[in-house]
């Protein structure tokens, strides 16, 4: 071997060297000496009987099996944490960390939910006090944090747009989706690819990819919706609104409406926004027609929210009455404005709409009725509930609840009830 | 295969051999260059730094809409990785950050030209054009040209100099004789690595290439595939293998992608850049084409005229040294004049002096331009802020739109109006303009550090809390952030913090739409929630001087007592005098005087308007001459709907 090469792979050996007593030293790097808490010294930590404070507030919940690891940070003080997940099959998984953020190994989280479908897992937060004499070593042991495991999966996927909360400016826009396995993010469309346009409203057919529709504003390319349908992206020279795919794939309700921004001089939020007018209307996807009817579109009535239920025979949808006349100008009874939730049959052969019926009253919940959205058994209908308006994301007020649709055709009243995942900030179902 | 030249004579120093490692280098013509290049390149760094000062494009201002955004960690990196042309972004959002610090902002962009230039000048050494050697003085000239016009473009610059660095390194790697295969690799590796890491910029190199190769060196098959994998390559890597969209897998990075052209701010003098990129392969083109169809008999009996005549004037080569240089800086001065635009400096001085809240320096620089809005909007601001507002606001030529900037003009200029609609208490329009501007402008970090001011004004902690999160992984505000999220911890409602105590002392509690508004009954609101708010106070008795409504203005004045003054300012006693003269009712002077200097004055204005017979047209240049910044000058000349 010659010099020159003897000097290289001395170089590159001791390089190797250095960084595998490194990579040792870190990993069993125990900050001062201190011991970890095991089986074996638990004894000797001090027990602090009460949970700890972490953010998020995963205690007392049910985990699907199948979703990415719930990562969290211990509002506790310390030097050092040290946390540990167990549950009754499978092995512990133990975390330590120098910073209060807990990041859970992927496919060890994986492993334990899906051995332990049913079953509870319990979370036992260890905290290091944060100036231990020079010898003593401190660890201080929170009550248990329960959560409950599933036996059943989630849907694998989660789509959304993702934009600044503005609304007159935009720049770099797009609908992304989540998969929720894990903390992958991918595109599936941005505003990139129409030259910086704008695009929101997007719904998928039976919760299915192979029929979507995203509607999209741009300058240079027209406001219109994009079908996208086993592969094929097709233009739809109109914009769909709000909609809602026919579970048969071949039509779409939609709304179509005139929102007004409103700007809040004084409230938590700052931006409102109204529809000074809407109503429904349906895009039949072989006939590219668009159609309406008295039933979904009334003069004096402002109609929004379609949603279909699971069979296909009913158009749930939000109405309020329209009592100013025509025009940009903002009522100033705005915040009157309360939609009921109401429904009508409609058979998709003969293409005929059945009249309305009322399901819940604005007037009998005393709030603003928004938002249906059915589940695909067709058993069960959330939606939201606001002071008023129907645009509520920015609400606080705006509470989720669920109705039992099965129930109601049963005894015949709508009897609903106020969920418990609700707090003091805005939730709504999506469109 | 480039030519060789015949020795000539030992007075001008020609290139000589075709093949650039063995060129004969002049020893003190290696120094002299250097010299010129350093002494270039300090003036340019100093004319940076001082005169232009790159913290005024660092802003944050309106007028430059695609500044990056800068955060520390892994997290942010790891977003460029995923198209093309990411880590020149990344590198440019980076240094461009050093444009905070006047100083190291110079620097960066001294060095970057620096470099174009020394690549500019390697390149055409190589290619045996060392006649052109002095272009490479062209892309610092063309970005003095765009720092003096306040623009920003440095991520296209900078990845134009990857391109021509690759340009020299393929050129290098493909010295004479290499073979074509040995090339065509080359070209293909380098291809594939630039257009990774600038995007769209690749072109650049690509047809530096492809001209190289069909014109200098006649390889004509390989330039023609050259030119088949510039059009490939990106397609496959970008918008198959990233998965971009085509039109971003083209012109990304470059001068001609939508997100500059379809943008007027964003296009401000593009052309610089086009230029920057069209220069040498135009060069390379031209030289080739006059080879190819010059007459070499003319070509020498025109060069041995030309040497014949400047024979005497270059005769010394320390004297042809001077005479260069000063043509150079001659050349950059001349073009640093011409683009010299003050009304631009004096907007982007305003917008950092309004936003950095430096009211001496504002109130120096507004009296260059005192005829735009904003100028004249920012100077009522820092004349209020220096308690001279009712003193010396008619020192500027005052519009009733001032004040808001309420015209159509600047109906979507959100940031400038965030300033005085957060001083004022108006933190949900101040909310909303900022909300708008993080669209408009970017995570700009002013602008999250006025959101999370607002927020923790408003108690919204959760939403301060993520703008200050945000703003403690910035370069240059992470200490702000982290000093307000430990204060959280320690003092959670911020009883302490003075300046949210204030602004929850005069922020508006009662709900209304904005459009509902106009500006006095959103200033009595103001002053409904807090008779204290001076601000509030001093717009409102503005607004009405402004508009000429002096009957409010008078109603208004028992307010004074609101804030402890024993005496009228300046300009209310000059309203007041003409308001009594006008409607001839008394006005209630709540304990004070009005003083003797200010009835003197408008005695004097009456005086010199009686001489020209009441004609104020007549006496508009006398009156303009002792009086122009009196209440009373503008009351009968600039009033609006009596502008003269």
């Amino acid at each position: 071997m010659s010099k020159r090469y003897r000097y290289v792979f001395m170089l590159l050996t001791s390089v190797i060297l250095s960084a595998g007593v490194l990579v040792y030293a870190v990993r069993h790097s125990t900050g001062g000496g201190l011991l970890l808490p095991d089986d074996s010294n638990l004894d000797q930590c001090n027990s602090i009987d009460r949970p700890p404070k972490i953010h998020p507030d995963y205690c007392g919940t049910v985990i699907p099996p199948n979703i990415a690891p719930l990562n969290f940070l211990v509002e506790e003080s310390g030097s050092q944490y040290c946390v540990r997940i167990r549950s009754k099959k499978s092995r512990t998984i133990q975390i330590v960390s120098r910073s209060p953020k807990i990041t859970i190994p992927q496919s060890q989280w994986h492993e334990l939910l899906n051995a332990n479908r049913g079953e509870q897992v319990n979370v036992d937060v260890f905290v290091e006090t944060a100036n231990p004499p020079a010898t003593a070593v401190q660890w201080n042991r929170f009550s248990a944090i329960t959560n409950q495991i599933a036996k059943e999966d989630i849907d694998g996927f989660l789509v959304y747009r993702r934009i600044h909360p503005g609304h007159g400016t935009w720049r770099k826009m797009g609908i992304y989706q989540r998969d929720l396995h894990r903390f992958d993010e991918s595109l599936i469309l941005d505003n990139d690819y129409f030259k910086g346009g704008c695009l929101n409203c997007h719904a998928f057919c039976n919760h299915r990819t192979n029929k979507i529709s995203i509607d999209i504003r741009s300058a240079r390319y027209g406001t219109s919706a994009l079908l996208v349908q086993d592969g094929a992206a097709e233009k739809v020279d109109t914009k769909l609104g709000f909609f809602s795919w026919h579970p048969s794939g071949r039509l779409i309700a939609c709304s179509i409406f005139k929102p007004r921004l409103l700007i809040h001089t004084a409230r938590n939020y700052v931006q409102d926004i109204l529809e000074l007018d809407s109503l429904l209307a349906y895009y039949i996807v072989d006939a590219k027609t668009l159609k309406t009817s008295p039933q979904i579109s009334k003069k004096d009535r402002l109609e929004t929210y379609p949603a279909w239920s699971a069979d296909g025979r009913y158009l749930y949808f939000c109405s309020a009455p329209l009592t100013w006349p025509a025009g940009n100008i903002i009522p100033n009874n705005f915040d009157e404005i309360k939609y009921d939730l109401v429904r009508v049959s409609y058979d998709i052969d003969r293409d005929e709409w059945g009249s309305q019926e009322s399901v819940l009253s604005a007037k009998d919940t005393g709030r603003s009725i928004l938002l249906p959205r059915i589940s695909p058994d067709g058993r069960w209908l959330l939606f939201c509930m606001s002071d008023y308006g129907a645009w509520v994301v920015h609400h606080p007020d705006s509470d989720l609840y669920m109705l039992d649709l099965e129930a109601a055709q049963q005894t015949g009243e709508y009897e609903y009830r106020r969920l418990k995942i609700n707090s003091d900030k805005s939730e709504i179902s999506h469109t | 295969m480039p030519h060789s030249r015949p020795k000539s004579s030992r007075r001008i120093a020609v290139s000589q051999s075709g093949k650039p490692e063995t060129a004969e280098r002049h020893p003190s013509r290696g120094l002299e260059g250097l010299l010129r290049d350093v002494l270039f390149f300090v003036f340019f760094y100093f004319y940076l730094w001082l005169c232009v000062d790159l913290r005024l494009i660092y802003g944050p201002t309106e007028a430059i809409t695609n500044f990056p955004v800068f955060y520390k960690g892994w997290a942010f990196f790891r977003t460029f990785l995923s198209y093309p042309g990411g880590l020149i972004e990344y590198a440019a959002a980076f240094l461009s950050q050093l444009f905070y610090i006047g100083w190291a902002g110079a620097l960066v962009v001294t060095i970057q030209a620096w470099l174009l230039s020394a690549c500019v000048g390697c390149i055409l050494r190589t290619i045996n054009l060392s006649r052109f050697c002095w272009l490479r003085f062209l892309p610092p000239i063309l970005l003095l040209v765009a720092y003096t016009q306040y623009t920003y473009h440095f991520s296209m610059v900078l990845a134009s100099l990857v391109a021509l660095l690759f340009v020299y390194l393929y050129l290098r790697t493909t010295l004479p004789p290499t073979p074509k295969h040995r090339r065509l690799v080359a070209f293909l590796v380098l291809s594939v690595i630039l257009y990774t890491i600038a995007a769209g910029t690749y072109g650049l190199f690509a047809v530096v290439c492809v001209t190289y190769e069909l014109l200098f060196g006649r390889r004509w098959l390989l330039g023609i595939s050259y030119l088949l994998w510039a059009a490939a390559i990106p397609y496959v890597e970008g918008v198959a293998i990233f998965g971009v969209s085509i039109f971003n897998a083209f012109s990304h990075l470059s001068p001609f992608s939508w997100q500059i052209v379809s943008f007027e701010k964003r296009g401000s003098f593009i052309v610089l850049v086009y230029i920057l990129y069209a220069f040498l392969p135009l060069t390379i083109l031209a030289t080739a084409l006059l080879r190819k169809f010059q007459n070499p008999k003319i070509q020498n009996r025109i060069t041995s005229l030309l040497l014949k005549r400047m024979k005497f004037t270059i005769n010394s080569p320390a004297l042809r040294w001077i005479i260069e240089s000063l043509v150079l800086f001659a050349i950059a001065s001349t073009v640093v004049i011409l683009s010299y635009d003050s009304k631009k400096k004096t907007l982007f001085l305003t917008d950092y002096y309004a936003s950095h809240r430096m009211w001496p320096l504002l109130l120096k620089v507004c009296k260059r331009h005192p005829n735009d809005y904003f100028v004249v909007h920012a100077a009522n601001r820092a004349l209020y802020h220096t308690g001279r507002l009712s003193y010396d606001m008619f020192s500027w030529p005052q519009h009733p739109n001032t004040l808001f900037l309420s015209t159509r003009d600047y109906r979507t200029s959100y940031w400038r109006k965030s300033f005085v609609y957060l001083d004022i208490g108006l933190l949900n329009i101040a909310e909303n303009g900022l909300t708008e501007s993080l669209e408009g402008m970017g995570e700009r970090p002013e602008i999250l550090k006025r959101l999370a001011l607002i927020h923790m004004a408003k108690a919204d902690y959760d939403s301060a809390r993520i703008f200050l999160g945000a703003l403690s992984k910035t370069m240059f505000h992470d200490d702000w952030a982290n000093e307000y999220l430990e204060r959280l911890k320690s003092d959670p409602d911020l009883s302490q913090d003075k300046q949210i105590q204030h602004l929850r002392s005069v922020c508006m509690k009662k709900d209304y739409d904005l459009t509902d508004l106009n500006i006095e009954t959103m200033l009595l609101h103001l002053l409904e929630k807090n008779r204290e708010n001076r601000m509030a106070f001093e717009y409102l008795m503005s607004w009405y001087l402004l508009t000429g409504r002096l009957e409010k203005f008078v109603q208004n004045l028992d307010r004074l007592d609101d804030f402890g003054l024993s005496a009228f300012p300046r300009l209310y006693e000059e309203a007041m005098l003409v308001y009594v003269y006008s409607s001839r009712r008394p006005v209630n002077l709540h304990g004070r005087q009005v003083s003797a200097e200010s009835r003197q004055r408008f005695n004097g204005f009456n005086q010199l308007l009686n001489d020209y017979g009441k004609d104020s047209q007549a006496a508009l240049p006398a009156l303009a001459k002792r009086y122009w910044n009196t209440y009373f000058f503008y009351y009968v000349y600039e009033r609006q709907g009596r502008r003269q």
